[in-house]
């Protein structure tokens, strides 16, 4: 066991927790922020995507421990109060998310994108989003809603 | 707020989902309860000699290893095929059932041979490998084909030669006369051999239980597609009435078919969790989704047509090997037979047809339905076949498909397979996409991708589908003191929108306040029974919904009228306000609901219905795209992508082209890049993400839909449903495209890179 301290959403947590843990079951099982999901066991699906210190991480290949004093950010945090991020609000405009699942790591995975690259193209989306498999939408409305929100974020 | 029929109405599902309060499966008491972890063969073939779980009892954290002596001691029932066919013989398939465990014989490998529960889920994984299992392994089979062959290993006494059935429609005898007297009158006969791969659904969201038994009683969450089938099964092999098994499914993080069926884990963990009479969870891995849910697809098809000079098709054979699998799920052999000769003919007028179809049993998981569960097998093999005579006579693929297309005038045209299509305008549809697609521009964008070293591809796919059949109509409608109603409505969404869809048409019908509407699905013991499949729910249930609506007008004009003090018939409802005619008095609905509750009885308006639609419907449509090739590196990817359906009346534009962009991601996944590959011994060799691509953002294009609706007459919305549509379409018109730019007549699916590297090579070495 390990005293693990970190930061998620603007809150500081403590735990004692296995070494082996990983981020992702810290999240969901530790804290109940189950808003980030698990959707494979091969790093390959993103649905667990997270931000580590504002960089997006897949929490399912990252140890608990290796966020001991890091600012975590989950999906649950990304939203002002009742005002969704503006990512958030174009996936619900675009009709980006059917099923959900991917949704919490695909918005997250967006958000950093265009903070890298606020001008980005449909192509830099497609390819900053191959980590991101969503098997309900065929990505064309997730396209769409990343440059919605894209703009709503240089406007903000 | 009130919403329109017809209107691209923003998701009432999104906001619980966009910030991570979803409730999906695994979402339920996160962290608590005991773990199961299962031991799974790694023989496709062999005999279980030997099983020794002491080990794994005593080992730390362990509540309990199971295996199938266990649970048949407590008189767990099997999994039974809930639909089998006749032989053309006329005798009757054996039954065979699947036991949640190894009884004795291993037939794939994956299947369970001991079970573990243990306080975490580390220890129940560790206990699983202190399980001494000896096995006396077989040869395997795999390939329908190999399946037949003398020598083959036999998978079960009662299924001669792997056969499982084999079994015959329309009229073979004549298809095959036609076709003699064809070739006799010098028409040329065209002959396909075709592979539909094997698939997995893949849904994001893998295959989760969590089980809380209490007393007698025992409460499932699981993801489905409407639980009452499930529940019903699990409760007859547990020896449970019906009230003491509660299957609860939240949120769904995708279907596609296989979330309807019950699978060995299901009936594991619900034994588990009564056995030890506290909370049981099992979180599948996608590793073990690969090798334990069903599996889609899975056909070799061979056909010949006989074509005259016009390209005109005068008879056609069709002979399939189904592969089912190593047993037979609930709707194994109902996915190639019955739901795939439905559509035999597609949008086109083909007079003598006859399909043979074998199911086979191969050391594989079972096979059943995946997103358009036999349509897009059959449709694949009909677009082959036009490609092919266009080929063959030198006609052009869109004239080809015109000259065979059922005219306006047609209709209501009987197809000589099934059903009467009911509505539609194929060869105008046609005209249209041609339009839109601009394939006049072709031969230029060709030319610009040949100048950057890529071969450029036009490729064209029609098809029609047959939907909007079976139960599933049920919706009990509850109104509330408040002015709110509820809607407990059969079927499941897994994320086509079936909450807006719903509260949308009871909004219009009434002219109800959209906020006050509340959807319910996924209670086994509250919401009525039927699953989401075939893409009935706009046509079946949604026609219920709009039935009830009406009918609760009838019932509340009545109240409208009391509470006004004038007659029935003076009373009109418009946008949600009942207006006593030439007065000024009126009373919203909302209002009258909230005045018209009894303090404790059910309030008047209360309303169960259940719709059954008149008819089936026939949505169809057609894909026009083009791929391009490097030629260098033989990538394909697809640059352009034109769709045009007729999906009858539409009810909500945004929902309705996601779900055709979404199927299309799926066919295009089939035609370009998965597989479920086994070796010669039954193992499996694209196990992972990492080996079984499924379409990243990068594969595709941004697509381009189109609708040129005709009203269906088949049931009140006049919808036609366009959940299977996209994955019907895409794979031949991909195949199409790719045959196209590399100017061959036929690859194979998946046409992966090597797929094409080895099409080219023999193109090289013929010419």
């Amino acid at each position: 066991m390990t005293q693990l301290s970190m930061t998620v959403n603007g809150q500081p947590v403590s735990h004692d927790i296995e070494d082996n843990m990983l981020l992702v079951t810290y999240l969901r099982e530790t804290l109940a922020l189950t808003g980030t999901h698990i959707g494979c066991d091969t790093s390959q699906c993103g649905a667990c995507v997270i931000h580590i210190n504002g960089v997006s991480a897949k929490s399912c290949t990252v140890l608990a421990v290796q966020a001991e004093g890091k600012d975590v950010t989950t999906i649950e945090g990304i939203a002002s109060g009742d005002r969704l991020h503006p990512m958030q609000q174009a996936f619900h405009d675009q009709h980006g998310l059917q099923c959900g699942y991917c949704t919490p790591g695909m918005v997250m995975s967006a958000i950093e994108l265009v903070q890298a690259n606020p001008a980005l193209s449909e192509q830099d989306i497609r390819e900053g989003l191959e980590g991101n498999i969503c098997r309900c939408t065929g990505y064309h409305n997730i396209v769409k809603a990343v440059q919605t929100g894209a703009q709503a974020m240089r406007k903000a | 707020m009130k919403f329109g029929i017809g209107q691209s109405v923003k998701r009432v599902e999104d906001r619980v989902l966009l910030v991570g309060q979803g409730r999906y499966t695994d979402d339920e008491m996160p962290g608590e309860g005991y773990a199961v972890a299962f031991l799974r063969s790694p023989y496709a073939h062999a005999v279980l000699t030997s099983l020794d779980i002491s080990a794994a009892v005593t080992a730390p954290g362990v509540i309990m290893a199971a295996s199938h002596a266990d649970m048949a001691a407590d008189n767990v029932g099997e999994i039974h095929c809930q639909q089998y066919v006749d032989n053309s013989d006329g005798t009757v398939v054996p039954r065979t059932t699947k036991p949640a465990m190894i009884a004795d014989i291993v037939r794939y490998a994956g299947d369970i041979a001991a079970m573990v529960v243990a306080e975490t889920r580390q220890q129940a994984m560790d206990a699983i490998e202190l399980i001494e299992a000896d096995y006396d392994s077989m040869p395997a089979v795999c390939d329908v084909y190999a399946a037949l062959e003398d020598g083959a290993p036999q998978l079960y006494d009662c299924y001669p030669n792997n056969v499982v059935f084999d079994w015959a429609s329309g009229d073979l005898d004549g298809a095959r006369a036609g076709i003699a007297a064809a070739k006799a009158d010098g028409h040329k006969i065209i002959e396909v051999d075709i592979v539909n791969s094997r698939l997995l659904a893949s849904a994001l969201e893998t295959r989760p239980i969590v089980a809380q038994p209490d007393g007698e009683s025992l409460t499932l969450w699981l993801p489905s597609q409407g639980p009452a089938p499930l529940a019903s099964q699990i409760a007859e092999a547990l020896g449970m009435k019906d009230d003491e098994l509660k299957v609860l499914t939240g949120h769904v993080g995708g279907g596609f078919g296989y979330k309807i069926f019950l699978h060995p884990e299901q009936l594991c963990v619900a034994w588990a969790a009564r056995k030890i009479g506290s909370v049981v969870r099992w979180q599948q891995e996608r590793s073990e989704a690969f090798l334990s849910d069903v599996h889609g697809r899975d056909n070799r098809t061979k056909a010949w047509a006989a074509v005259d000079k016009t390209g005109k098709i005068l008879a056609m054979e069709v002979s399939v090997h189904a592969n089912m699998g190593a047993w037979l799920s609930n709707f194994g052999i109902y996915i190639p037979t019955l739901s795939a000769t439905r559509t035999l003919t597609g949008p086109y007028d083909i007079q003598t047809v006859g399909m043979r179809v074998r199911g086979i049993v191969t050391n594989t998981p079972a096979v059943d339905a995946f997103r358009g569960a036999g349509r897009p097998e059959a449709n694949y093999l009909l677009e082959r076949l036009m490609d092919h005579i266009a080929a063959e006579l030198s006609i052009d693929r869109f004239e080809l498909r015109r000259r065979n297309l059922i005219k306006p005038e047609q209709i209501p045209y009987t197809m000589v397979e099934g059903g009467a299509v009911d509505s539609g305008d194929m060869p105008g549809l046609l005209d249209e996409i041609i339009e839109k697609a601009d394939v006049a521009g072709f031969a230029a964008r060709r030319a610009e991708s040949e100048a950057q070293g890529k071969y450029r591809g036009l490729g064209l796919a029609m098809y029609l589908e047959q939907c909007g059949q079976g139960g599933g109509g049920g919706v009990d409608i509850e109104f509330e003191a408040n002015g709110s109603v509820i809607l407990y409505a059969a079927q499941q969404d897994n994320g086509q929108g079936h909450l807006t869809t719903l509260t949308q048409i009871f909004s219009d019908r009434l002219g109800y306040d959209s906020d006050l509407i509340k959807v319910v699905q996924g209670d086994s013991l509250r919401t009525p029974p039927g699953t989401t499949g075939g893409a009935k729910m706009a046509s079946v249930l949604g026609s219920s919904v709009s039935e009830a609506a009406s009918l609760i007008a009838v019932d509340a004009q009545k109240l409208a009228a009391e509470h006004l003090g004038v007659d029935d018939a003076d009373v009109g409802l418009a946008e949600g306000v009942f207006t006593a005619s030439g007065t000024n008095q009126s009373i919203s609905i909302e209002e009258l609901v909230r005045l018209t509750a009894t303090e404790d009885g059910p309030h008047p308006l209360n309303r169960f219905n259940n719709y059954k639609a008149s008819g089936a419907t026939y949505p169809y449509g057609s894909h026009i795209i083009e791929i391009e090739v490097d030629k260098a590196s033989f990538v394909p990817q697809i640059v352009r992508y034109t769709t045009m359906d007729d999906f009858g009346n539409i009810l909500n534009p945004l929902t309705l082209f996601g779900q055709i962009q979404g199927g299309i991601a799926q066919g295009v996944g089939q035609a370009l890049y998965e597989y479920l590959a086994y070796d010669e011994t039954g193992q499996l060799l694209s196990g992972s993400l990492m080996d079984y691509t499924l379409p990243r953002a990068d594969h595709l294009p941004m697509l381009d839909n189109h609708t040129r609706n005709t009203p269906c007459q088949n049931n009140l919305l006049g919808v036609k449903g366009a959940g299977e549509a996209g994955a019907i379409g895409a794979p031949p018109a991909v195949i199409s495209a790719l045959c196209d730019a590399l100017g061959v007549v036929h690859i194979d699916m998946p046409a992966t890179l090597d797929t094409i590297w080895k099409v080219m090579q023999a193109k090289k070495a013929a010419a």
